[in-house]
Order: structure tokens, then sequence, then C-alpha cells
């Protein structure tokens, strides 16, 4: 490994991962010698981003139908389609990554959504305070 | 969410190889704001840069290396001695653990003209490590030096 990919890869890891010791194993399965990081860092970064985003995308679906009138709690199958129709299809997610975002919003440590045990949730913060509470969470865990 | 992604693209293909090997060449490698760099990142950077160069002091190398694993989240001990790789990385990850032998080279003009596979291979199962690696400014000496590093 050269010095200058070495280099690349604490820039990477300071600017714009961290990234998992797992992940990082990638570094080391091709033989031979390695001038640069590898590009598969970047399919790890757009699935960041997508997670990201669909979380986003839930809390301002969620918020709109609050707006308009919405008095009734939800499910992840019932978000799905008005996640779909909100993003006329651009970007799809599929239940289970809406539920796992839901899980994440209904983490103790968060606690973004009320769960009333039967799989319907109330959003109870927007994505500001989201935002704001984990970086709280990050700065004690750091 | 990321462990299932990762499995996902580590998962073997039909003909033995793997779905990020195949995916990869539709990625670049990655852009990076390097101003954005923290104090710790440009420090590392420029101890590396100028350790690669003292070959008055090889052991300057060898902790420049296992100081930067170590900011990559890696655990690190530094070994050194005759018969023995220099640093040794170590990813502590339960089942999915394994471990890393490196050699850092320093050298006046920054380039790494040999390399010799068999005292690598011996540092790498002397610690029981799955990967070796070396760590120089430059590698160069033709097709021998690339031989052995794709060993």
């Amino acid at each position: 490994m050269t010095i200058n990919c070495l280099i690349r890869w604490i820039e990477f890891h300071d600017v714009i991962g961290p990234l998992g010791l797992d992940t990082y194993r990638l570094m080391f399965e091709r033989p031979g010698i390695r001038h640069d990081i590898t590009p598969q860092f970047n399919q790890i970064i757009e699935a960041r981003s997508h997670y990201s985003k669909l979380l986003r995308d839930v809390m301002d679906t969620i918020h709109e139908a609050y707006q308009h009138g919405l008095t009734r709690s939800l499910s992840a199958a019932q978000i799905q389609p008005m996640l779909i129709m909100r993003q006329r299809g651009t970007v799809f997610y599929t239940e289970d990554e809406i539920q796992q975002a839901l899980d994440l919003l209904a983490y103790p440590g968060i606690q973004g959504i009320l769960d009333d045990n039967s799989m319907q949730i109330d959003l109870v913060i927007n994505r500001q305070s989201l935002s704001k509470i984990l970086i709280v969470v990050a700065n004690q865990i750091g | 969410m990321f462990a299932n992604y990762l499995a996902h693209l580590e998962q073997p293909s039909r003909n033995g190889s793997t779905a990020h090997n195949i995916a990869a060449p539709e990625y670049e490698t990655p852009k990076i704001d390097t101003s954005k760099n923290s104090p710790l990142a440009a420090h590392l950077i420029t101890e590396l840069q100028k350790a690669s160069n003292d070959t008055e002091s090889p052991r300057r190398m060898e902790l420049a290396v296992a100081e930067v694993f170590r900011f990559l989240g890696f655990h690190t001990q530094h070994l050194g001695k005759s018969g023995e790789g220099d640093v040794l990385i170590s990813a502590n990850l339960g089942s999915r653990s394994y471990k890393i032998i490196a050699d850092a080279k320093s050298r006046q003009d920054g380039k790494l003209k040999t390399l010799d596979g068999d005292t690598l291979e011996g540092h790498r199962q002397k610690e029981n490590a799955e990967y070796s690696l070396v760590v120089a400014q430059s590698f160069s000496g033709g097709g021998k030096i690339i031989d052995t590093a794709n060993r």
C-alpha cells in the first residue's frame, strides 16, 4: 500500500466516514499494490445517504399527513404508499426499510415516536429535533 | 441496516466471485474535500510523509503506521524486532475478527524496489494474521515486486 493510499484512507475516514472495521477489510482482500482506497467505499456511503434520506422522508411525510388533519396512528405498511405518492415514484423504500427507520425513531435514547404496542405509531418530534437529539447522543457517546 | 447492505455486497455469486467485485467498476473512488481534515488527521498525514523518507529512524515510520491504523479504529501493537513484522493490526470483531501484519518501509528516495515474499509470509504466519501489508511511499522495481505483491 502506498503512502498516498493510506493518506486517502485517513482523509476518507476523517471527512466522509468513518466506516466499520468489517468494511475496512475490503482494503486488504485484493492482493497487489494498492494506490487508492477502494471504490466500494462509495457504495456504503450511498447506502448511508439512502437511509438518511429515508428518515427525513418518513418524518416529513407523517408531518404533512398531520397537517392535513390525520388524527390516527400509522403503521409502516400505511406509510409506504404515502411515501410513494409524495416522492412520485422517484425513490422507492421497502416496507422493511421503513420499519427499520421507525425502529430507530422508537429507540429509547431518541423517543421520536410513541408506540401503542400494536405496531401503530405516532410521531412526536420533527426532523430538526431529531437532528439535535442525534447530535446530543453522539456527543454523549464520544 | 449497514450490516445487511454489506452482506449483500459481499454475497458470493454463482461463479464464485463476489458481488462487490462485479459492482466495483461502476463506482469511482470517493472524492474528499481535504480542506475539512481535522488537526489530528493533518498531523498523522504530515508525520507519515516525513517518516517515509526518514531512513535514519525506521522506527519512526513503524510508529506512524501504528498511529494511523489506531486512528482508523484498529487495535495496534508495535513489534519491530528482527524476525517479526513491524506492526500487528487487529480488527477485534468477535467471529468476524481479522489481523494484519504490517511492514513499514522508509526510503530516502521514497521508492521500495524489492519485496521478500517469503519473509512477509513468515511474519504473517508467526502472528497468525489473515493479511500481510507493506506500507511505502511508492513501489518500483518492475514486474518482480508486483508479482510478490500479488502473491
